[in-house]
């Protein structure tokens, strides 16, 4: 037996009821004024519309024909327990009912769902969607976001290398429908990078460190992956995907571009994942292989680098370009797996040897 | 305070409204309701909206007992649907417009389509706010005309445009005066008497001496704002009549207020919940209410009205009516 109160719907006037609980059904009874009669009313669950307010408050409209319209409102934990271990539609109406009877430790649950989907949506969905949103971008794109990025920095190039070094690059075969340009920038920085566009810069202190014409083959041919795999753009959009989309949904696309654009500075400091630079690093040796040079170049390349590593100041072509020793592995499986044939290049080794006099200028 | 006496002679107190909702759980409703909106792409934002009522209002006593929100998610997103077939309508007839060279007469159009849009919104939202908020079962209703409300705020905004402004704080009242004055709360009427005069001196007031005192007044203004909507409120029932009167302080504002700012600071927006339920709860708790109606005795009288789409409407243009 539980209490409540029952309104008639006719008029505001609470009456009060003693409430009998069963499998299928409930019964009410009124308390009448004094001297009348008291009255019971029969509602079956099919005909009530639950609202569950929280763990104590249930309130139920009869929904049933008859004249027996009305609402029943129980104000007691037990019976709020009680009645929806019996009535099972209104049990199993979802995460609404969890929170209303969980309170606040529900909440937090939700609330932990909620930042994990955000991560999640920040983490993997956002850059997925950015990745196929770079695949739709036209290479023009590239170039000029290149262009931005060239242009806002000033390093004096160094022309007479440069030529070389282009020449080098003219004697492999590319390919790409980008346009690239090859330089050489003195200075101590053992270091070299690639913008979107094709700009492929080595810096003279990195330079010095190579010995055969194989390892700058190697080393070029990792740029140029970084360019035609659209890494940079990639890796802006990824970490930009969050901000574009908040200036998506608040001004247009136009804006959203014009953020890239702003952002082109930031080519210079960003550091590839190492998924990108393993792809870079195979993608280079499949350009090794087309133009039939050896392609244990790249592996003496790495090697050349893991000495700069060992050495006390970290160069920060190795600090963007995690665990070579990893990288040694899989260049030296994947040499295992694709052998194949070279010839030797008297043209780019004379271009080599001349850069190498370059230096030791 | 002096006990009233109901003709039967027995003694009625004058009610008193409380809140007792609970900031953790009205979290948890936010939170779940965020949660869906994100994962459906907000079409379950009528959905949201209906839980959230639905807990502020099952939350809200009157005399013991709690208000009822029956709206329900599937009305308010047919509203949502016919809302979004309006605008959809009408972007089409401006981009006509603009296609056939006709660009003025397309703005024209658009600002026509929003003077007249706003007061159809506001009063379908009251129709079916009202007639889906229940109180031991009886309806509240609103009985305002659409074409006389319509007249009244056009009126009422021409004149403010002609006037620069300065007569809004008339038209403000004129229009509360007659939403409010048409809410039904069963057989009992609402009535609301402001006078355009003292909400604009009111306001002159507590602007002027916001500015003098670096903000510092702006608290007490906003506790004469609230007391002015509290204190010219009546509910009258046959030759019965309850009155509203505000307990709020200016100080009691204060302490409201900075005590919510530091919370939302101090968690990062997380209290943003437990700062609406203590809101509630400080401004229910600051409406005295005296006077001789029997609630008992309020009938059922107001018909059953299901359209959410002036709901929807004014949700679009987030007039926050109620």
């Amino acid at each position: 037996m539980f209490k409540g109160y029952y309104y008639n719907h006719q008029v505001a006037k609470a009456i009060p009821v003693t409430i009998q609980l069963f499998t299928e059904s409930l019964q009410l009874e009124l308390t009448r004024e004094e001297g009348m009669p008291s009255r019971k009313l029969q509602w079956l669950f099919t005909e009530i519309d639950v609202q569950v307010v929280d763990r104590n408050f249930l309130r139920m409209t009869y929904t049933g024909t008859g004249t027996e319209a009305g609402t029943l409102e129980v104000n007691d934990p037990v019976f709020v327990k009680m009645f929806l271990e019996k009535h099972k539609p209104s049990r199993s109406t979802g995460i609404q009912q969890l929170v209303l009877r969980g309170g606040l430790k529900v909440s937090l649950i939700g609330l932990a769902l909620m930042i994990g989907l955000l991560l999640a949506g920040h983490f993997f969905i956002l850059p997925w969607c950015a990745d196929k949103v770079v695949d739709q971008l036209p290479l023009s794109f590239d170039k000029k976001l290149g262009q931005t990025a060239r242009n806002s920095v000033n390093e004096t190039v160094d022309s007479a290398r440069s030529r070389l070094l282009t020449d080098f690059a003219a004697q492999m075969k590319w390919e790409t429908t980008d346009s690239l340009t090859f330089s050489v920038v003195p200075s101590n920085v053992e270091n070299a990078y690639a913008l979107p566009g094709g700009y492929v810069v080595v810096y003279t202190g990195l330079l010095e460190k190579l010995h055969t014409k194989e390892q700058l083959a190697a080393l070029l041919a990792h740029e140029v992956a970084h360019v035609t795999c659209r890494h940079s753009v990639r890796k802006l959009c990824r970490d930009m995907s969050s901000t574009l989309l908040v200036t998506l949904v608040f001004s247009n696309s136009s804006g959203a571009t014009s953020a890239l654009y702003s952002n082109a500075n930031s080519l210079y400091s960003l550091t590839y994942s190492r998924q990108y630079e393993q792809q870079a690093d195979l993608y280079g040796m499949q350009t090794l292989r087309r133009n039939h040079i050896d392609q244990h170049g790249m592996l003496q390349l790495l090697q050349e680098l893991k000495k700069l590593d060992n050495k006390l100041k970290i160069p920060e072509f190795i600090s963007t370009h995690p665990l070579t020793n990893n990288r040694i592995q899989y260049v030296e499986r994947n040499l295992a797996s694709h052998p194949a044939s070279y010839k030797s290049n008297d043209k780019m080794e004379e271009i080599f040897r001349q850069l190498q006099k370059a230096n030791h200028k | 305070m002096q006990q009233q006496y109901a003709p039967s002679g027995t003694a009625t107190t004058p009610p008193a409204l409380t809140f007792n909702g609970d900031g953790g759980t009205y979290f948890g409703i936010l939170i779940v309701n965020t949660l869906l909106s994100i994962i459906t792409l907000g079409l379950y934002y009528p959905w949201a909206k209906a839980n959230k009522l639905q807990y502020l209002y099952s939350s809200t006593e009157l005399d013991g007992s709690r208000f009822s929100w029956n709206g329900t998610g599937k009305e308010m997103f047919i509203g949502f649907i016919k809302t979004m077939g309006i605008f959809i309508g009408v972007l089409i007839i401006v981009s006509l417009l603009n296609w056939a060279k006709l660009p003025l007469l397309g703005g024209l159009f658009y600002l026509a389509f929003f003077l007249f849009i706003v007061p159809l919104a506001i009063h379908g939202a009251n129709r079916y706010h009202w007639s889906r908020t229940t109180w031991r079962g009886i309806r509240f209703g609103y009985r305002g005309k659409r074409q006389e409300f319509l007249n009244l705020f056009l009126k009422e905004i021409a004149l403010t445009i002609v006037t620069l402004g300065f007569y809004g704080a008339w038209a403000i009242m004129n229009i509360r005066n007659y939403v409010v004055s048409h809410i039904r709360f069963g057989s009992g009427e609402f009535r609301y008497e402001g006078n355009g005069k003292d909400y604009f001196f009111l306001n002159l007031k507590g602007y002027l001496l916001t500015l003098v005192t670096l903000g510092i007044y702006s608290f007490w203004w906003q506790a004469d704002i609230f007391r002015y909507s509290v204190d010219k409120l009546r509910l009258t029932h046959g030759d019965k009549e309850f009155t509203f009167r505000s307990t709020a302080t200016g100080g009691d504002f204060a302490g409201l207020l900075i005590v919510n700012f530091l919370l939302i600071i101090f968690t990062l927006g997380i209290a943003f919940a437990w700062v609406q339920t203590r809101t509630i709860t400080f401004l229910m708790s600051h409406v005295e209410i005296a006077g001789d109606v029997a609630l008992g005795e309020l009938e059922q009288t107001e018909e059953e009205y299901k359209n959410a789409m002036g709901e929807d409407l004014a949700d679009t243009f987030d007039l926050g009516i109620i």
